[in-house]
């Protein structure tokens, strides 16, 4: 059974720093891919460009993903994730600054399973990582992968 | 200038003045006529007295006549036609009599004729009476006194109608004389009176024609003067026309101005809200990182240094969401929906109960307080309200927040009051005014931004606030919204 994978994609270092720390104090820490923008992100997910010739039955349980990516942002990772066909059930979790309804509105149109507010307070979201682990980690139930295997 | 008054009045007289001078005219004539008619007659009386004279006469000649022949022959017939003469004579004398009534001469010579007729009417007789008597009535008749007598009777009669013949003649003369003077007072007349009327009548008509002329002139200007006044008025209009496209162009270019800086300003907005909250976690981030993992390296000094940058970026964390939310109430469209505040209100007491049970602060909502507006923002503009009333209530001990409704001159009054520790009203004006406290920080949080919001979503929708406070003895904020549709239960 592969082990559990977290995809995140987050362009900010000192963000990225943060959100390591705060996984690895909940245990999750070598777990994480971490993709800088968004054609990284898509790069790691269908095997191309750095990533290429890995192996694809291994997705992550669950990508949390930023809307303000350089290169290719979160909005068009989304879709490209949904269009792709071993992608495309991958549950994807916004996790953006960003309040703005239209964001939220159009993220959901997109198929994003959730839509999180990195909250100011460092404390909030470490919280937030961490139900977010236990949630998406533990509780949840993975989609099956394209070949029926966990 | 023309009055149709006086145009009236012309045109009458006019019309009037041929009309009386052929009255005129035919008075003179008719007076004229009637004298000429009259000389006339007396030419005819003139003519019947001669025609009776002679009847007279010749009764007398045919009574001689029948005497004579009775006288011859003693025929009767002579006799009869004797007396029958004389019968025509009597009446015919009497005509004549009455005839010349008026003529004194001619009387006197019929009464001479009379007495000359009775001597011969005596002696006629006389020689009858011979006759019947068979006395020698020849010698009586042919001493000729009878025929003498007949004789005189015919010169008188002779003369008689000589008189009357001269008067008819100078009667005649008269008639004549009539004619003439009717047909010179025909003709002068009526040329004089062409003459005048032609010159009045034409005066008048060339004054009416004038007059008309004037008026035609006087149209005619009114008229260009009106087409004149069109064209200024069409050309005016088209300025109007010209100036409202313009002015319209004008909106729409400023509109779209507007729609630009606007969307600038969003834009702005947006990434204000990434741009600068992403530095603000980092710095959050790793001021607790540092105050969990290096808790031992930092002394009491360190750690306090630490609480207060963590502190530090949670203010300016809130200042951002304040801002980003005002500049978004400028922005957005205000839906109109009708609006239950009662509701909105007890949902967010309930929220902040929730977030501090330990509170014992007491909620009084009037229900069914609705209102027309937009759903989200008024849902602010409570939660501000509310949210403060919670907050400068938090160090009373029986505190109460109630929020309701009141009338002024007819209309609803909605207002959020509190028993907290409320305001200076020397600082009113500065309540509302953005980033303005009359508290420190240290006595209670909170950017200044709140009511800057709410006073913006109030003015949007078209209403009023205002507030009224007394320090440690609570506040009272009072808002109207237009078009209310407030119904008290």
């Amino acid at each position: 059974m592969p082990t559990p994978l977290i995809l995140l994609v987050e362009d900010n270092p000192d963000h990225e720093m943060l959100a390591m720390r705060a996984l690895k104090r909940n245990g999750v820490a070598n777990d994480v891919v971490v993709a800088r923008d968004g054609a990284e992100a898509l790069d790691f997910l269908f095997g191309a460009g750095a990533y290429a010739g890995r192996d694809l039955s291994v997705m992550p349980q669950v990508v949390l993903l930023d809307l303000k990516l350089p290169k290719v942002d979160g909005l068009e990772v989304l879709r490209k994730i949904r269009e792709g066909e071993r992608t495309s059930l991958l549950p994807v979790v916004m996790l953006t600054s960003s309040d703005e309804e239209q964001d939220m509105v159009r993220s959901y149109r997109l198929g994003v399973n959730s839509y999180i507010r990195k909250p100011v307070e460092f404390e909030n979201f470490l919280e937030a990582t961490r139900q977010l682990k236990m949630y998406w980690l533990v509780l949840n139930q993975p989609p099956p992968n394209g070949n029926g295997e966990r | 200038m023309i009055h149709a008054e006086k145009f009236r009045r012309i045109l009458f007289s006019a019309v009037l003045l041929p009309i009386l001078a052929m009255l005129i005219l035919a008075g003179v004539l008719a007076w004229q006529i009637s004298m000429l008619l009259e000389d006339a007659r007396w030419v005819d009386h003139t003519d019947e007295v001669i025609a009776q004279a002679n009847i007279s006469l010749k009764s007398i000649v045919d009574q001689d006549a029948g005497l004579r022949g009775y006288l011859v022959g003693g025929d009767l017939r002579f006799l009869e036609r004797y007396y029958r003469g004389q019968a025509a004579r009597k009446d015919s004398l009497s005509a004549l009599e009455k005839l010349i009534s008026d003529n004194s001469d001619q009387q006197k010579q019929l009464r001479e004729i009379r007495s000359s007729l009775n001597l011969w009417q005596s002696e006629a007789e006389r020689l009858r009476t011979l006759y019947n008597t068979h006395a020698d009535y020849k010698a009586a008749f042919e001493s000729g006194q009878e025929r003498d007598l007949l004789d005189r009777l015919r010169e008188q009669f002779t003369t008689f109608v000589d008189v009357e013949d001269k008067l008819r003649a100078h009667r005649n003369a008269r008639t004549q004389r009539s004619t003439r003077n009717v047909l010179i007072s025909v003709f002068g007349l009526s040329l004089a009176l062409g003459v005048l009327l032609s010159f009045l009548t034409s005066r008048r008509l060339t004054t009416l024609s004038t007059l008309y002329d004037e008026a035609l002139t006087t149209e005619r200007t009114a008229r260009e003067q009106s087409e004149e006044a069109q064209k200024e008025i069409a050309a005016k209009s088209d300025e109007i026309h010209q100036l409202n496209t313009e002015l319209e162009q004008r909106v729409q270019a400023r509109t779209a101005e507007l729609e630009a800086a606007n969307q600038e300003l969003e834009a702005f907005s947006y990434s204000v809200s990434h741009d600068l909250r992403a530095p603000l976690r980092s710095i959050d981030g790793f001021s607790q990182a540092l105050q969990e993992d290096y808790a031992g390296a930092v002394d009491n000094l360190g750690k306090e240094y630490l609480q207060r940058i963590r502190a530090n970026t949670r203010t300016m964390g809130d200042l951002i969401d304040g801002l980003l939310q005002l500049s978004r109430l400028t922005r957005s469209e205000i839906r109109y929906e009708e609006v239950n505040l009662s509701e909105i209100a007890q949902s967010i007491a309930a929220e902040l109960q929730r977030h501090s049970p330990e509170r014992d602060t007491r909620f009084v909502i009037a229900d069914g307080v609705l209102a027309v507006g937009d759903p989200r923002l008024l849902r602010n503009v409570l939660e501000n309200l509310l949210g403060n009333a919670w907050k400068f209530t938090a160090r009373r001990c029986e505190a109460e927040i109630t929020f309701g409704t009141t009338e002024e001159d007819g209309h609803t009054v909605y207002f959020v009051r509190d028993n907290g520790a409320g305001f200076d009203m020397i600082y009113v004006n500065k309540l509302f005014g953005a980033f303005q406290r009359l508290h420190g920080v240290s006595e209670f949080e909170g950017t200044g931004i709140g009511l800057a919001t709410v006073q913006r979503v109030i003015h949007r929708h078209g209403g009023r606030i205002w507030a009224e406070g007394a320090v440690n003895r609570g506040a009272t904020f009072y808002f109207t919204l237009p078009n209310n549709l407030a119904a008290n239960a």
